[in-house]
């Protein structure tokens, strides 16, 4: 999600309001966003990702006069037909197909609509135009430029321009290598082919998503403002420009249209939706009048009339009917709602696996055990290298983040023994135990692995061995009501002849031995210990 | 040093009353009315051959079972008689049986050279059976010492939280329910109306499985019904406009909110219903003090023609109230499968702040439409290690949960 940062002065010139430090920060969250801070002068909120209609200044002090009863319906957005148009050539089609244009006159450009420009196109690549692959805008000085444009793709290799924050003359594929925004050309790297608005004069405007050039560089100077966005999807992209050429109507900018393909854009007439009250009422178990209704949609920056809503084109996440009743919630505050005691009938029926864990888990407590918990992501060093067991085929992740967290456990066990040797300096004897589910693979299931409930549990003391802790299973199981075979055990993780398997019917439920002195070695423990590990889920499910 | 009682002086001679049983049997079937007229101690005789597994009866008649070639509790009576040593485990179930009893005279004889040692500082059953205590001067002790801590075997102390919000859920109604860590992205985004370009799908927040490679679908229709929800809409909404694709929602995930297993729930059941479950999630980021890459999720849903926006506050409310926050308010959030979206903050006190504990919201009807659920569906899914930061001011989850400090675990206030 994205942080905005707007300057306090700002916003209150836009909005015409003063702002209390009560309003930005109880109050304003209450609009639908998330308060980070106050300092010097600056407030930050993270905006949610369905509004980037707010991550800009001038978005967001037009939400606002709207929520603070300052202004009220839709804006309607005159635009006039510039005359320019935007050819399409089809060799973007494999590369980044979709293109919108708009151009903006009359603009008085000074440091903050720059810095505010800057802010609102970063966190819309970053968020909605997914790190520019989804979406890119471009934004130039008009008046450097001759349309018609075109928007093709080339060889990277013929097309050459200077590109901005720079002063040398480079093809595509140099931009990639020595620019600072050369990164993003990762996007077309399967394209032989890379995208690029010229103008009339072959002049290169843009190579979206990767940089635009000097020539079009916006300044203070500016007065007129030709954007451009690009990408891979047409109601994505319409929505972007939407959201940033009415962006510059609140800085007093006039809109006009470019003809892209034969179809004039931006398209800011506000779109309709019909919408029931009742519906809302019922979701809300409210009892507004229409009038009522429309008071407060309005609040939010809808237009009302004859049962239809009307969406200003910037509110491009109004999906459903459902997405005007919450906005119809906010409008009407959360905090007015009168929060009631819920009756819907039910029996409350908890599952048999956590049932018997508590009974297990209450039993070894009575032991002298303490409960730990240790992850479930771990690796393959400490499940199986460090205990001397073979290798197994185990739930193994993509893209961990971190070494730790290449797989999904098998045994408990390993997580046990790490709780020793992260607490040798502390007091001994050193009962602990743990109950927790592993991940078994299992192609049988849908999701090709089984969750499985074990318990595992060691001792670790100067003077401790076998006898210590079978007892313990043994006696375990008999209160449980469960027989079973206790078999010699041969594995690298016990010491040979100090390690048993219990077998209850036909199934091998889990081990207790010594853990074996190489494996103490490995994990750097410089007690004695011994354990067992057993399938909870086995014990419980047999019928002896 | 142990000798006989009277009962077992008797039964020494005579012989126990299990085994004179046993004599009777071995000449065939026995009634047990003609047990009990032929054997004085009949009900202490059967009811020690049936513990023993010796014999058994059937419509009133007694039969041999498995008759021990010899009585080791007899053998013991003799043994006791000619003062030889015996197991533990058989004194005990003489003692148990009063068949024999302490000499008096050893007794005696302790208590009185615990005396001769001056002042007593334990207590000793010689000197209870004795009588002798009433002669001893005890040591004084210092009661306001207690001593060292001892350290008892204990929960974790997030498992006392876990089995609060079970109890507290149970208590309201709610059933159990229960899915597996590995999960489809199908189910964990895609039934969620989770467009399969969004951004928390990035490869940052979730982990995605190599191996497994992929899961299976659900039956065709739901597949279906989900992936024209995402590309078309339904008749009131837009939809996503794009292309769904299969493999995407094949791909098996560490599941990243247990909000995939309602969702798995409301494929199966029949409003209305009232879910729950508290239980692990994943997300792919770096550990540090405030971010876990598995946590623990309070998840549940109420699913009921009947229910609304207030509905869903009361629910939310009554929760923190049980768990000990007085005040609770709430604030708009966004989820891409709840619209009323709502924020619940409760107030801690100590810090004099409000903080954010989760999502919660009503299910968007693209989400349930293609699920077959036409009624309201309330949902949250909360966050449980904040609980006990919170209200025991530990700074760094990290000590209990992924270091396991024993003495902070076992030292942890309730």
């Amino acid at each position: 999600m994205a942080v905005v940062s707007f300057d306090v002065k700002e916003l209150e010139d836009l909005t015409g309001k003063k702002l209390s430090s009560d309003l930005l920060e109880n109050k304003i969250p209450m609009m639908g966003c998330e308060f980070e801070g106050l300092e010097n002068g600056n407030v930050d909120y993270e905006i949610f990702p369905n509004r980037p209609d707010l991550l800009s200044v001038e978005g967001f002090a037009r939400a606002l006069r709207y929520f603070l009863g300052l202004d009220e319906g839709v804006e309607t957005y005159k635009t006039t037909k510039s005359g320019q148009s935007l050819e399409i050539d089809k060799t973007v089609d494999p590369v980044r197909p979709c293109i919108s244009a708009a151009i903006v006159k009359n603009m008085s450009m000074d440091d903050s609509v720059l810095k505010s420009l800057m802010q609102v196109q970063e966190k819309i690549h970053k968020t909605f135009g997914r790190e520019r692959r989804k979406i890119a805008i471009g934004i130039h000085d008009f008046d450097c430029i001759e349309g018609p444009f075109t928007y093709k793709a080339v060889d990277p290799k013929k097309v050459e321009f200077i590109p901005l924050q720079s002063t040398e003359r480079m093809d595509l594929r140099e931009i990639g290598r020595k620019h600072p925004k050369g990164k993003y050309t990762e996007i077309l790297k399967n394209h032989d082919k890379w995208p690029v608005i010229v103008d009339k004069n072959d002049e290169v405007l843009s190579f979206p998503p990767v940089i635009n050039g000097k020539l079009t560089e916006v300044t203070e100077d500016t007065e007129n403002i030709f954007i451009d966005v690009t990408g891979t999807d047409q109601r994505s992209v319409d929505h972007a420009l939407s959201i940033i050429s009415t962006l510059f109507w609140e800085r007093n900018g006039s809109i006009e249209t470019v003809t892209v393909n034969g179809k004039e854009k931006p398209d800011l007439d506000p779109e309709e939706m019909a919408v029931d009250i009742n519906y809302v009422n019922k979701l809300l178990d409210l009892e507004l009048s229409e009038k009522e209704f429309a008071e407060l949609i309005r609040g939010m920056g809808f237009g009302y009339s004859d049962g239809k809503v009307r969406i200003p084109p910037y509110r491009t996440d109004i999906m459903h009917p459902m997405d005007i009743v919450e906005d119809v919630g906010i409008s009407y505050g959360y905090s007015n709602f009168e929060v009631r005691i819920p009756d819907v009938p039910g029996v409350g029926k908890q599952q048999k696996v956590e049932e018997f864990s508590e009974k297990v888990k209450e039993l070894i407590i009575g032991f002298g055990f303490q409960e730990v918990k240790t992850t479930v992501l771990t690796n393959y060093e400490k499940q199986f290298l460090k205990m001397e067991r073979e290798r197994e085929e185990v739930t193994e992740m993509e893209n961990p983040l971190s070494g730790d967290y290449k797989i999904c456990r098998k045994y408990l066990l390993p997580g046990l023994m790490e709780v020793i040797r992260q607490n040798q300096h502390r007091s001994y004897p050193q009962k602990v135990f743990e109950i927790g589910d592993i991940v078994k693979i299992d192609k049988d299931k849908d999701v090709g692995t089984e969750n499985r409930r074990k318990l595992g549990a060691l001792i670790s003391n100067d003077n401790v061995n076998y006898s210590n802790l079978a007892s313990v299973v043994s006696s375990l199981m008999d209160i449980l009501g469960k027989k079973p075979k206790i078999k010699r055990h041969k594995s690298g993780t016990y010491l040979e002849n100090r390690a048993g398997k219990f077998v209850l019917g036909d199934k091998e439920i889990g081990t207790v031995g010594e853990i074996h002195p190489k494996v103490l070695e490995n994990w750097g423990i410089e007690k004695p210990v011994v354990a067992f590990e057993l399938d909870l889920d086995l014990i419980r499910k047999n019928k002896s | 040093m142990y000798k006989l009682t009277d009962e077992g002086k008797k039964y020494l001679e005579e012989g126990l009353p299990e085994k004179r049983l046993l004599d009777i049997l071995k000449k065939g079937e026995v009634s047990v009315e003609e047990i009990n007229r032929e054997l004085e101690e009949s009900s202490i005789a059967i009811s020690w051959a049936l513990k023993k597994g010796w014999i058994e009866i059937e419509n009133g008649t007694v039969k041999l079972k498995k008759a021990p070639k010899n009585i080791a509790l007899q053998k013991s009576l003799k043994k006791v008689a000619s003062e030889e040593k015996i197991s533990e485990e058989l004194k005990m179930d003489l003692i148990e049986r009063t068949l024999i009893e302490e000499v008096r005279e050893d007794i005696v004889k302790q208590a009185q050279r615990q005396l001769e040692q001056g002042k007593i500082s334990n207590l000793t059953p010689q000197l209870i059976k004795s009588g002798l205590w009433r002669e001893a001067d005890f040591k004084e002790y210092d009661p306001t010492k207690t001593g060292k801590k001892e350290s008892p075997g204990r929960k974790h102390l997030l498992s006392y939280y876990t089995q609060e919000v079970r109890r507290v859920f149970l208590d309201m109604g709610f059933e159990e329910m229960k899915g597996s860590f590995v999960e489809s992205s199908f189910w964990n985004m895609d039934a969620l109306f989770i467009p399969q370009d969004h951004p928390a799908r990035d490869m940052q927040d979730t982990f995605y499985i190599k191996n497994p490679e992929k899961t299976d679908l659900p039956d065709k229709n739901l597949v279906e019904a989900v992936k024209d929800m995402h590309e078309k809409g339904c008749d009131k909404g837009k939809g996503w406009g794009y292309e769904w694709r299969e493999d995407v929602a094949r791909k098996p995930v560490l599941r990243t909110h247990t909000t995939a297993v309602s969702a798995r729930k409301l494929s199966e059941i029949e409003p209305p219903a009232k879910l729950f479950s508290v239980d692990k999630v994943f997300r792919n980021e770096t550990l540090d003090y405030s971010h876990l890459p598995e946590f623990m999720q309070v998840e549940g849903i109420v699913v009921d023609e009947n229910v609304s926006f207030p509905d869903l506050l009361g629910y939310l409310k009554e929760f923190y109230m049980k768990m000990g926050f007085e005040k609770i308010r709430f604030r708009p959030g966004y989820f891409p499968y709840t619209e009323m979206s709502v924020e619940p903050e409760v107030y801690f006190e100590e810090k004099d702040e409000w903080l954010e504990m989760g999502g919660a919201g009503i299910f968007r009807p693209e989400v349930t439409e293609p699920l077959g659920i036409d009624v309201p569906v309330l949902a949250w899914g909360l966050g449980l290690e904040r609980l006990p930061l919170l209200q025991r001011d530990f700074k760094d989850i990290r000590n209990f949960y992924y270091k396991n400090n024993l003495k902070m675990l076992k030292e942890a206030k309730i």
